[in-house]
């Protein structure tokens, strides 16, 4: 599936001290999301394409999208991956 | 750019609040899969306006349908939950059974609420029809309503011994409106927790005498062990119940002697424990036999 990102319905998360604890429910085990990490789930948790999650990403940063789309295109992979985020 | 850090195991690296909210949401999830009615009571469960202190528990707490208890333990054992104490061996009131899981640590279910133990089941649908939502994990949980959570914040301040007024009694009682008090007295009344409540709020000498109250005087009073297991052995109905709670008197309970050993309990330390509980109720025996003696 190559469609827009959205939240999966079986993560939680917690957030606390500007660091993001999310897990895949009920069985975990919970992701520590810090730093840059943290800003990518924020910038994902809206939905939308990866372009979108990018541009999130680069003004939340204050820099231009390319200098980050592809590190922001491998993390979203590997939430995707974990089952935190689904493209739908 | 940061990665996904390394899965976290045992929850090391997850602070304490955190992993008991997730707790909380990882098994509404499990019973919503497994079609399991359940409350989230206590700890980040309560609206925070009725806390009235700032600890925020080490456990998840839930209180489960009990016609649902049996197929959420195996649904929780079956997810990676496994038992450190069942309900026989936790309180007085035979009430939790608790859990411990790599990744949310410990979980308290309860079969019943202490105080609401008459019925448990019309108690449950009682506080279940008025039920109200809150977002624990970002997963939307059934909670009682914050009049239902007053009410089970009371009956847990009633058996907790603080050496004085327990901080939530000020606002789920005593900063409470008249009215609000008497949604609440009508409330123990509908779920069977009126001799409870009156513990709470330091009326219980109006049931004086009555068998329920016997149990509730223990805790407001600084009644050793043996008086908290002679009041649960008035409380039982029938001789059954009483032979249960004279066996599980003496019983050792291996979680808690677990975490005072730091290690698993080989059978040597239970036989010692139960040695050691065998001469704490001695003892608690002998010091009333000396008391009588003195009076």
């Amino acid at each position: 599936m190559t469609g827009p990102l959205v939240l999966a319905a079986q993560a939680g998360w917690v957030e606390a001290d500007e660091v993001v604890y999310a897990a895949v429910l009920p069985d975990g085990p919970p992701l520590v999301l810090q730093g840059s990490g943290a800003l990518v789930w924020h910038a994902a948790l809206p939905g939308g394409s990866l372009e979108e999650v990018v541009g999130r990403v680069a003004a939340a940063a204050g820099t231009s999208a390319d200098v980050v789309a592809a590190d922001v295109a491998a993390f979203v992979d590997a939430l995707v991956t974990v089952g935190l985020l689904v493209r739908s | 750019m940061g990665a996904v850090s390394e899965a976290v195991t045992e929850g090391q690296l997850v602070p304490l609040r955190v992993r008991v909210e997730l707790a909380h949401a990882a098994v509404q999830r499990l019973a919503e899969s497994c079609g399991v009615d359940l409350l989230h009571v206590k700890g980040p469960a309560v609206d925070p306006g009725l806390r009235g202190h700032d600890g925020r528990g080490t456990d998840a707490d839930v209180l489960v349908r009990p016609a649902h208890v049996r197929r959420f333990l195996a649904a929780l054992h079956a997810h990676g939950w496994r038992t450190e104490t069942t309900f026989g061996a936790g309180s007085a009131f035979d009430h939790a059974a608790n859990l411990y899981h790599s990744s949310w640590g410990l979980l308290d279910v309860h079969r019943l609420f202490p105080g609401m133990d008459r019925d448990p089941a019309a108690a449950f649908e009682v506080l279940w029809a008025e039920r109200v939502c809150r977002d624990l994990g970002h997963v939307p949980c059934p909670v009682p309503s914050p009049l239902g959570q007053s009410l089970l914040l009371l009956l847990h301040a009633a058996r907790t011994r603080t050496g004085g007024v327990h901080p939530d009694v000020g606002p789920n009682w005593t900063l409470r409106t008249e009215d609000e008090r008497r949604h609440l007295r009508t409330l123990a009344e509908r779920t069977g927790a009126t001799v409870g409540l009156a513990a709470a709020t330091g009326e219980l000498g109006v049931h004086a005498g009555s068998r329920e109250a016997a149990l509730w005087e223990v805790f407001a009073g600084d009644d050793d062990r043996l008086g908290e297991w002679r009041a649960r052995w008035r409380s039982a109905r029938g001789p059954a119940a009483k032979a249960s709670v004279a066996v599980r008197s003496l019983g050792v309970n291996r979680y808690y002697l677990r975490q005072r050993l730091g290690r698993e309990p080989r059978g040597a330390d239970v036989a010692l424990a139960f040695v050691h509980r065998l001469g704490t109720g001695t003892r608690a025996l002998v010091v009333r036999g000396a008391r009588r003696v003195r009076r």
